[in-house]
């Protein structure tokens, strides 16, 4: 299910971006949208680079130290 | 057309029209969740090529240190994915074309459109000729001894049989890849059983490696390095997946478990079968009749063929969108483009299908080659010297008034960077030979060439990008 759209195709603002730099206007409507950290989508916490790195740096070395004594 | 429905009609042909282009999602269309992420995550990575991975690494352990060194290395290259990709593609609703337009320029990138291109007709190129050798082997459980050619011609056929759905039905055809992934792992699952049931599990835990190195480290390395090599690859899907999750949180774990863990998982049945059918090399249509009898193997013979098709399908469809990232291409009819994808795999599959078999190995190193520096580069260059932050408006520039236009649209630093990472894996591993040199054993070649890229990649921006006010840098 794709979530109703909140951003306008036209609004002055990606018309405005459209004219200087020749871009599509759908996408210079998706470029002004994006900028708008209420558009990005929610980044990573400390927390979740801290057990990313317990799974794919600490798990893997526990599980060359075992395997290495099999 | 009224007023709303037009406007919907116009949200419609947005969506479809950012999607195929690789243009940002604003978070607000992004309607992913996790589950749909792990999905696709799964039937992304899950294929019968993890049966020649996990193969591969039979070559250098037995089953027990295998088990634990093909899931490590299934976890560490992920974490290089992870962080290369999903804060950038997460962020900003962008692929990972789009996101290495900072780091390599905005003509630069066409090097990773390559590379995109290559690696996704490599795997390509592998499922046609397993789908081949699978045909050989329906033969000979019904006794007709096929001949060799039997095996490529039935692959080129798959090839025009996959051009031919991506004309008609390619959409259709892509909505049954999850299924076709759950059912291969499934697959993997009831091989395992089957061969473990065959010869008992004390047997399998005694097989030999098949062709050890004297250097005990040496061969957990290089056990390693193919699932490292393996899941980098996954690169040039990662952005186009995550993009539509508004959440960076919580596509993490469907890619880890999805794209990374799941590979060591689906490998461990072709390490298995590798150490148990050395001549197999992993690739079960070699004894499925075999050890699962005439009925059971020909009906999972006929799945592989089926599957594979499935799957080829999808991967000529990621290559077709890949080759039309060049204008030259975009011009062209999508019919085509899809020609582009398919007449590499067609020559390699039909002419050349054994001596591709037999090469493997170098095929899983040009992936680290490829994908480990870019990693390296584009975790230094989002996570480090740009703390978090593209300028989308240069991304899409095609001209020199993009921040990212550099040297006429090249970023040097960044292909010197790359050049670097390329040298280091060179240097620490053949990808003909599978000579290693010092220290690849403690360290794996992928892992260093992804530390190498990065350094190169922030000491050439520190020292040429920034003092020049190139690649929209805050001094």
């Amino acid at each position: 299910m794709i979530a109703p759209a909140k951003i306008t195709v036209a609004s002055a603002g990606s018309v405005a971006i459209a004219a200087e730099s020749t871009l599509d206007p759908r996408l210079a409507g998706l470029i002004e949208a994006i900028t708008q950290p209420e558009n990005q989508g929610e980044a990573l916490r400390g927390r979740d680079y801290v057990f990313l790195l317990l799974a794919t740096v600490l798990l893997p070395v526990a599980l060359i130290i075992v395997g290495g004594q099999l | 057309v009224s007023g709303p429905s037009k406007a919907a009609i116009i949200t419609t042909e947005i969506d479809d029209a950012a999607a195929e282009n690789g243009w940002p999602q604003p978070r607000s269309r992004r309607g992913w969740g996790p589950f749909a992420v792990f999905s696709t995550s799964v039937s992304t990575a899950i294929a019968t090529w993890c049966f020649i991975i996990g193969g591969f690494a039979a070559f250098y352990l037995p089953a027990g240190q295998g088990t634990f060194a093909v899931l490590a290395g299934s976890l560490i290259g992920i974490l290089f994915i992870v962080l290369a990709c999903l804060p950038a593609s997460s962020k900003y609703g962008i692929d990972a074309v789009s996101s290495s337009v900072p780091q390599l320029g905005t003509r630069g990138s066409m090097l990773a459109v390559a590379l995109v291109y290559s690696a996704t007709i490599g795997w390509n190129v592998y499922l046609f000729v397993l789908l081949g050798r699978a045909v050989v082997s329906i033969g000979g459980a019904f006794g007709v001894t096929l001949p060799d050619w039997t095996a490529g011609v039935a692959g080129a056929l798959a090839v025009i049989l996959v051009l031919v759905l991506l004309r008609t039905g390619a959409a259709a055809v892509r909505q049954f890849s999850q299924m076709v992934a759950i059912a291969v792992l499934v697959l993997a699952f009831v091989i395992m059983g089957l061969l473990i049931n065959s010869v008992g599990f004390d047997a399998l835990l005694a097989a030999p490696a098949v062709a050890p190195t004297d250097s005990v480290s040496l061969n957990w390395a290089s056990a390693m390095e193919v699932l490292i090599a393996s899941n980098l690859s996954w690169w040039a899907y990662t952005g186009a997946m995550v993009r539509n999750s508004p959440s960076a949180r919580k596509t993490l774990w469907p890619v880890v478990l999805g794209l990374g863990l799941a590979v060591g998982v689906g490998s461990l049945t072709g390490l298995y079968g590798g150490l148990l059918v050395p001549d197999s090399n992993g690739d079960p249509t070699q004894f499925l009749v075999e050890v699962g009898g005439p009925v059971f193997g020909v009906v999972a013979l006929l799945f592989i063929v089926l599957a594979n098709i499935g799957t080829a399908v999808v991967g000529t469809y990621a290559a077709t969108v890949a080759v039309r990232q060049i204008p030259a291409v975009r011009k062209l009819s999508w019919v085509k483009s899809t020609l582009i994808g398919v007449v590499p795999s067609v020559l390699l599959a039909g002419f050349f299908a054994q001596t591709v078999f037999e090469e493997f190995s170098v095929f899983l190193a040009f992936l680290g080659i490829a994908f480990a520096p870019i990693a390296g580069i584009q975790i230094v260059d989002f996570l480090v010297l740009r703390r978090q932050h593209y300028d989308i408006h240069s991304i899409y520039l095609t001209d020199p008034r993009s921040k990212y236009w550099y040297w006429g649209g090249v970023n040097w630093v960044g292909m010197v960077a790359f050049a670097a990472g390329v040298a280091t894996y060179l240097y620490l591993l053949d990808p003909v030979t599978y000579v290693a040199r010092d220290p690849f054993q403690y360290t794996t070649a992928s892992i260093p060439t992804v530390f190498v890229a990065g350094l190169v990649y922030w000491l050439g921006t520190k020292l040429f990008l920034i003092p020049t006010g190139r690649g929209g840098y805050s001094r």
